[in-house]
């Protein structure tokens, strides 16, 4: 009764009942499988964002017709009311919209990833290092607390309405969700038993915080850039809309979509409704890419 | 988030579905909401009571007092309804048979009648007798000399437009009578232009008596007081309610001269977007809707929806150059952008139609007036590109068009400028702006080029000659001066009559001489923007581009 | 082989009023190479004993011993902290975050060995290799992720990440509570095996008194942060002399406790501990 089995490797896995795990291979190493498909929309996107400026019908930019004509063969989203072909315009626009967005989710997870794993594992700390982490804190919430297109246009209006001032602009008001969410994160992580072993095997802090912690305290945030994408499309046409955004005619969704709207009151839905769906499509390519990847944690 | 992955692949498969349906019903939801906006916008309007007419407006004036400097649409249009002045221009009806002012005539207003002397320098007024103010007190040239000498000792910028023809009311204005006042001009030249400017809104007469009793140390003439209050002159309005950014009603004046007015009640509601103006009062949910666009007028036109007007418009749209920094300072570059501007584009593409070629910039139809020697406007860009040549610039000219978004059209011109001037050696960039920020640039000169529209209220040669081009005014954007051009006004001033061929050829001259510069580049006459319902009648174009709601009745 | 010692150790929680003192001036030796169990119950304060044996959690009064010498000062250094663990290893209860998620078995066994021991990747994975055997675990297990392995394999994986760099002292916290009976057998076989193979020595902590008498040659009974009563296992048992430690023995008495032990360790369900003590042993227990 008493009886060990002997160590050796063949004789372990027949003589221990639980060492047998349900996966659906008959191979000892599981897979981690990416859904490739749900990457095709992405994909595409960002074919279409490199390359879409030089593949239009008509100049994005240019004036190549009769101002508010509907959709038909010549003009397969018609034209705006200033005589720009739309379908040009919304293809073109998918560059400007994709880079600033991708650059403002980047940025703004970077510093959300930063500050959340700075304020998480300092916060609770006393001391000045304590005291920082919490000062940090507060001033995140104070930005947020700002209406987020007051963030943008005091930027704006110091820096001037270029592409850079934009994305910073916008990440600056984003950031607070991502730090938010690291630092929920990182609350829990910090209370996990592998950080204890962590210290059982030598590792420092410093240490245990960028390998232990930092991976563990980042899937919300990073599902979340899904979300942010479409955001920062629509606050780059708030921008717009106040005067703060890139001069005109420069082809962007959200400025196409605001310019759009008196059409669309009169009938002419085609100059919104166009750059509003191509926002709505590129938002669901991206979440949907996101989805593609195996959860950690999970059975794929 | 969902925090933790389940490890059943029945839960995983269930949450997966819920996002990308989400994702369906966000692009529902907003499919949905476009194809919802471009139906017929409906409205919360009332049904109107018995004579009242509602006009969906863009705003609402920021002040009552045209003193105080509300220089916007709706701060005249409060004006006109609310004030009056000696004289007017009349309306006629025009080729098109819609009405119009006739700016070469003038028919008694608050005064009844009007002499010339026979040397052209004295101009005598006899008020109508028993004319009650909104508030009650009766008026007499007692109102119409303190006006003056409130407009003259306040900041009001009425002395900055009645210069010349006035410049000194305390010597130039006196009371014969209670009911006689007598205006004396320099020069027999200004004689039009003082009558002309009389007939509009800088001369409005007020009731001085009740602002005597407003007065105060901090405001001797109570222009703060009535900037606020309204209801101090002798219109056929006057003011009931205001919500700001709402609503701001009107009511027939009983005491005015000319009798109660048709339309008793009078109610402009803040309704931002163009678009849904248009909706508006195609559905007779508001029987005015003003500052519409282009398209939207020629689809209302066409559909017979509502009513919409032609006239021989003084209001026009142009490009203010820079002439005192940046590439517009050098007059070859303005010369090249003269024939770089795409006019018959920006006619037909911005304005549908619903604009005129221009020669010149000044009013077309004076008597006496001649057009000879002007070039029309027209889009020459080999033309352009030579001139540019010639001037020693080999690679495109940089220039950025400054565009204000409180300018209607303003954005859609630069656009069709940045296209076509491309081909005619420009590189233009467009700088949209709020129009806090574009009036700031403007005045301080810190454009190359600015998409304006421009009348001028007091129709006059010589007035509208120097309006934007004295030497030193703050309304000299271009910052363009001649002596030669002021002396060709001059000497227009001296042939006596303003209207006389003697005078023509001397306007004519300074237009010239004006082209050759090419201070601003006028792109055409713009038809007028509102649109009435087909329950109303009696629109009438004028200077000030205002609706009168004291001509306007209700179709039987 | 190393000493521990706890000379007066006292943790205290939270201050005035409500303070809770959860370690009590504890005075306990494990002589190098000895296996000691500590048992008690839910809050007697023994698993913070253990964090404070092994430099987790610092005590408020007191100290720990190694070898003689106080562990506060070598835990102020990188490198002396390092130099402890090698010697020292606490091996906790399984829990589902008893290993990063994000990071294979094999990666976190290479850890300490790599930190620890100074070895290279190969030389890690060799000695990984052999410690896996010790404990009978398939050795192709190491490269799966920590939610891929049963809650049994993973806790034998978690000694086999304390016992990579052959400690010469292993505390061990609940390590068999939450499981099957059989593996518990072979679990004890293996840290039994490991101490009489490597000299090393072992305290055992446990609320489960089976267990804790198998595998230790001394028991340390603890109540409310307080030892109660400590010496030979046999001799425990046999005549407990504290109130206490009649009391949990009794809770597992059965028809002989040797061959009842025995059926535990065979396969049958293990015991459910005592209820609370009668209020007469708390009042002599209460200092």
């Amino acid at each position: 009764m008493t009886a060990t089995t002997e160590p050796t490797a063949t004789t372990a896995p027949t003589t221990t009942p639980q060492a047998t795990v349900t996966t659906k291979t008959t191979d000892a190493r599981p897979r981690r499988r990416v859904i490739w498909w749900r990457l095709v929309p992405a994909a595409v996107l960002a074919v279409l964002a490199l390359i879409g400026p030089f593949i239009t019908p008509y100049p994005a930019t240019r004036v190549s017709g009769t101002s508010g004509t509907a959709p038909g063969a010549e003009y397969w989203f018609g034209t705006d009311s200033t005589g720009l072909d739309v379908f040009s315009q919304t293809l073109a626009a998918t560059q400007l919209n994709v880079f600033i967005a991708v650059s403002v989710v980047l940025l703004a997870t970077l510093i959300g990833v930063v500050l959340g794993l700075a304020i998480g594992m300092n916060e609770s700390r006393p001391g000045p290092g304590g005291l920082t982490a919490r000062g940090t804190g507060r001033i995140v919430d104070f930005v947020q607390a700002v209406p987020s297109v007051i963030v943008g246009l005091v930027l704006v209006s110091f820096f001037g309405a270029s592409i850079g001032t934009i994305v910073v602009a916008i990440a600056v008001i984003l950031a607070p969700i991502q730090v938010r969410l690291v630092r929920a994160e990182v609350l829990r992580v910090r209370g996990e038993a592998y950080l204890d072993a962590a210290r059982m095997a030598g590792t420092s802090e410093l240490v245990l915080t960028l390998r232990h912690v930092l991976p563990n305290s980042v899937r919300p945030a990073v599902a979340n850039m899904s979300v942010l994408f479409g955001v920062s499309v629509i606050l780059t046409a708030a921008l717009g809309f106040l005067g703060a955004g890139l001069p005109p005619p420069t082809a962007e969704w959200g400025a196409m979509i605001a310019r759009g709207a008196t059409d669309a009151a009169v009938g002419r839905w085609w100059p919104g409704a166009f750059p509003a769906l191509a926002l709505v499509l590129a938002v669901a390519a991206v979440s949907l890419a996101f989805s593609a990847f195996p959860r950690a944690g999970s059975r794929r | 988030m969902p925090e933790h992955s389940p490890t059943t692949p029945r839960a995983r498969r269930a949450r997966r579905t819920p996002r990308i349906r989400a994702l369906a019903a966000l692009a529902a939801t907003s499919a949905a909401a476009l194809l919802l906006a471009s139906c017929s916008a409906s409205s919360d309007a009332a049904t109107p009571a018995t004579a009242t007419v509602i006009e969906a407006v863009p705003s609402l004036p920021t002040s009552f007092a045209y003193d105080d400097g509300d220089f916007t649409y709706a701060g005249f249009e409060f004006q006109v309804n609310t004030n009056a002045q000696l004289i007017r221009n009349p309306y006629v009806e025009n080729a098109d048979g819609d009405l119009q002012q006739d700016y070469f005539s003038f028919e008694g207003e608050l005064a009844e009648s009007y002499d010339v002397s026979d040397d052209g320098l004295t101009y005598t007024f006899h008020l109508r007798e028993g004319v009650l103010s909104q508030a009650g007190n009766e008026l007499t040239a007692d109102d119409v000399l303190w006006s003056y000498e409130r407009k003259w000792n306040t900041a009001s910028v009425a002395p900055l437009l009645s210069s010349p023809a006035i410049v000194d009311p305390a010597r130039q204005f006196s009371k014969i009578d209670d009911y006689t006042v007598q205006i004396t001009v320099d020069r027999a030249g200004d004689g039009f232009t003082l009558l002309a400017l009389l007939a509009n809104v800088s001369a409005d007469i007020f009731d001085s008596t009740l602002l005597k009793e407003h007065e105060s140390a901090d405001d001797p003439y109570a222009v703060a007081w009535s900037a606020e209050n309204g209801n101090y002159g002798f219109g056929a309005y006057m003011l009931e309610s205001m919500t700001p950014g709402e609503e701001l009603v009107l009511v027939a004046n009983p005491n005015y001269y000319d009798g109660e007015p048709e339309v008793k009640k009078v109610i402009q509601r803040v309704v931002a977007d163009a678009g849904t103006r248009t909706n508006l009062v195609r559905n007779d949910d508001v029987q005015v809707a003003v500052q519409l666009r282009p398209a939207d007028l020629v689809e209302l036109e066409e559909s017979g929806a509502a009513q919409t007007f032609l006239a021989d418009s003084i209001n026009y749209s142009t490009a203010i150059l820079n002439t005192t920094s940046g590439p517009f300072a050098d007059e070859a570059v303005r010369t090249a952008f003269r024939y770089a501007m795409p006019y018959e584009q920006i006619i037909e593409e911005v304005y549908k139609g619903r604009a005129e070629a221009m020669t010149g910039f000044i009013n077309p139809n004076y008597p006496g007036g001649t057009l000879e020697g002007l070039e029309p406007g027209s889009y020459q860009p080999e033309k352009a590109k030579e001139v540019l040549e010639a001037a020693g610039y080999t690679e495109p000219v940089p220039i950025t068009i400054l565009t204000s978004n409180g300018v209607p059209d303003a954005q859609e011109v630069a656009v069709q400028i940045q296209t076509y001037a491309a081909d005619a050696g420009f590189d233009v960039s467009i700088d949209a702006v709020p129009v806090a920020t574009a009036n700031e640039k403007y005045y301080s000169k810190n454009f190359d080029a600015y998409i304006q529209r421009d009348q001028a209220i007091s129709q006059s040669p010589p007035y509208e000659l120097l309006l934007s081009y004295t030497k030193d005014s703050p309304l000299n954007n271009s910052g363009w001066t001649s002596d030669e051009y002021y002396a060709a006004v001059a000497e227009g001033v001296e042939a006596g009559d303003a209207l006389s061929e003697a005078a023509g050829v001397a306007w004519n001259k300074a237009q010239q001489i004006w082209q050759a510069a090419s201070p601003a580049v006028p792109i055409a006459f713009i038809e007028p923007s509102p649109a009435f319902s087909n329950t109303i009648t009696g629109y009438a174009n004028r200077s000030d581009a205002v609706i009168d709601f004291s001509n306007v009745t209700f179709v039987e | 082989m190393t000493a521990l010692a706890a000379e007066r150790l006292t943790r205290r929680f939270g201050h005035g009023r409500r303070a809770h003192t959860a370690v009590d001036a504890v005075d306990v030796e494990f002589p190098a190479g000895s296996r000691t169990g500590i048992v008690g119950e839910s809050g007697s304060g023994k698993s913070t004993l253990g964090l404070m044996l092994v430099g987790l959690d610092r005590p408020n009064g007191g100290r720990v011993l190694v070898d003689g010498d106080d562990l506060a000062p070598r835990m102020r250094t990188q490198a002396g902290r390092r130099a402890f663990r090698r010697e020292v290893q606490l091996i906790a209860q399984d829990t589902s975050s008893s290993f990063d998620p994000l990071r294979t078995l094999r990666d976190a066994l290479r850890t300490p060995a790599r930190q620890l021991v100074g070895l290279s990747i190969d030389e890690a994975d060799a000695r990984i290799a052999e410690t896996l055997g010790m404990l009978g675990i398939d050795p192709a297990f190491a490269d799966r992720y920590p939610h891929e392995v049963s809650g049994g394999q993973r806790q034998r994986f978690a000694i086999a990440r304390a016992l990579v760099v052959r400690p010469g002292f292993v505390v061990c916290d609940e390590v068999v509570s939450a499981l099957d009976v059989s593996v518990q057998g072979q679990v004890l076989n293996s840290l039994k095996r490991y101490c009489a193979q490597t000299g090393a020595g072992l305290a055992f902590i446990s609320h489960g008194l089976p267990a804790t008498a198998f595998i230790s040659d001394r028991l340390v009974v603890m109540y409310r942060g307080v030892v109660v009563e400590q010496g030979p296992t046999e001799r425990v048992i046999a005549e407990p002399e504290h109130p206490y430690t009649r009391h949990l023995l009794n809770a597992h008495r059965g028809p002989g406790f040797e061959e009842h032990r025995a059926e535990v360790l065979a396969g049958s369900e293990p015991l459910v501990p005592a209820s609370e003590p009668s209020a007469g042993i708390a009042r002599e227990v209460t200092r």
